[in-house]
């Protein structure tokens, strides 16, 4: 479990972090979205051990994060602009990477080497940038870390690629008990993998939820009327989003489907339609009802 | 049997439970029949674990599916009082999409004319 408490972490004038608190449980496949320069990397580090807060807590598995050398041994940081020594192929860097993480597994590395089928001998630095990221993501997975902190990984993906990885890391989570921190600045790449969203901005995480509950939490209600009531009458029931055209009502509400259907019927529509959103249509309306425009964050 | 679409608005675990739900409803999956473990169905599909566990605990709850702690899931025996609930919700779904095709001018007989249509293919299907 990863816990943060009161986090802050200040550049000489830039606050990266601020009084940012989180809990990621155990097992869980935590996707964090932000901006460029919201802070993500920031965290990242520090939860990786590498930075020390100014001020807060975090505790990785209740032991402190800061250049705790248990903790690093399992945990693979994969950040966007991967480390590899001059000069040294995907074995070299195998053999430098087994003498930091305990769980290193030479059998998955060979079997990872199968799947990606990348050259083994030949030096990383003269790959593609997108096989460079994959090198980085097998040699990663060979560690066999406790927990992934994967920094804008898989923005840079190939579909096919992005799919495997996917895969991979999903059997992996299945198997073992994995915890995963992603960060993107694009849902997408997110919403098909997470369990839970949080949104960074500023340093602080304004938003926060299991990715179902808010898929089905928030509902495009769209209804067609011979005379359409006044706006007035829907005032009660409380909407994120009211447009009219015509005859036509289109509404965004929080609730599950059922219980809209319900109070819905009584107005009489003729036509009466109810969509759960996309996950980012829920993140803008949700965003807008907290007073920020997500337009002008991103 | 499982077919993810990651694209569709309906949640994925959501995904799960209708077609599970299907699959049992329908007769496909028998009674007693085990179904895939979260961790089989996670691999094949590569869907976040956690997802496939709030499926099946829903079909859990709802009573399509039971587990033996150490040996798995399986499909219920008794399906007889989700099948209504499943029944009732289908009607009052015909019943509005009958009330649209009235305010459209369709007419009754047409209406039913669709009805036994498909009726009739899903007979055929059975067979």
């Amino acid at each position: 479990m990863i816990q943060a408490v009161s986090v802050s972490k200040t550049f000489p004038g830039v606050k990266a972090i601020d009084n940012l608190t989180c809990t990621i449980g155990k097992g869980s496949i935590y996707g964090l979205i932000g901006s460029n320069g919201s802070g993500k990397s920031t965290l990242l580090r520090m939860l990786s051990g590498i930075y020390k807060p100014d001020s807060g807590l975090i505790k990785i598995d209740d032991k402190p994060a800061f250049e705790n050398t248990y903790n690093k041994g399992r945990t693979f940081f994969l950040s966007d602009d991967p480390f590899v020594i001059s000069n040294y192929s995907i074995k070299d860097m195998a053999r430098y990477y087994k003498i930091f993480y305990p769980n290193w597994s030479d059998e998955r590395f060979t079997e990872l080497l199968n799947i990606f089928k990348l050259p083994p001998k030949r030096p990383i630095k003269n790959f593609s940038k997108g096989m460079q990221k994959q090198a980085a993501i097998l040699l990663g997975m060979s560690t066999r870390p406790d927990y992934y902190f994967f920094d804008e990984t898989f923005d840079g993906l190939d579909p096919v690629m992005r799919h495997l990885v996917k895969r991979l890391l999903m059997e992996e989570i299945a198997e073992r008990e994995v915890t995963v921190l992603m960060t993107s600045h694009n849902l997408r790449e997110l919403e098909d993998m997470c369990d839970h969203i949080g949104l960074l901005h500023k340093g602080r995480i304004i938003f926060e939820r299991d990715i179902d509950d808010m898929r089905l939490s928030v509902h495009k209600v769209q209804m067609a009327f011979r005379e359409p009531p006044p706006k007035e009458a829907f005032d009660k029931l409380g909407y994120m989003h009211f447009e009219q055209r015509g005859s036509v009502i289109l509404m965004i509400m929080r609730g599950g489907e059922d219980e809209i259907m319900e109070s819905m019927k009584a107005f009489d529509p003729v036509i009466l339609e109810i969509i759960p959103l996309t996950l980012e249509e829920v993140f803008i309306y949700e965003m807008e009802v907290a007073g920020y425009d997500l337009e002008k964050m991103q | 049997m499982i077919d993810i679409d990651v694209k569709s608005r309906v949640p994925i675990y959501k995904q799960i439970y209708n077609q599970i739900e299907t699959l049992a409803l329908t007769g496909v999956y028998e009674p007693g029949r085990q179904i895939m473990s979260v961790r089989q169905l996670a691999k094949l599909i590569g869907i976040n674990p956690n997802t496939i566990i709030k499926a099946y605990s829903e079909l859990e709850q709802n009573g399509i599916i039971y587990s033996v702690p150490g040996r798995g899931s399986f499909i219920s025996s008794d399906l007889k009082t989700v099948s209504r609930e499943k029944q009732s919700e289908v009607l009052s779904a015909l019943g509005s999409a009958a009330g649209a095709a009235a305010s459209l001018g369709i007419s009754e007989d047409a209406a039913l004319e669709c009805i036994r249509d498909a009726y009739k293919k899903a007979k055929e299907v059975e067979k």
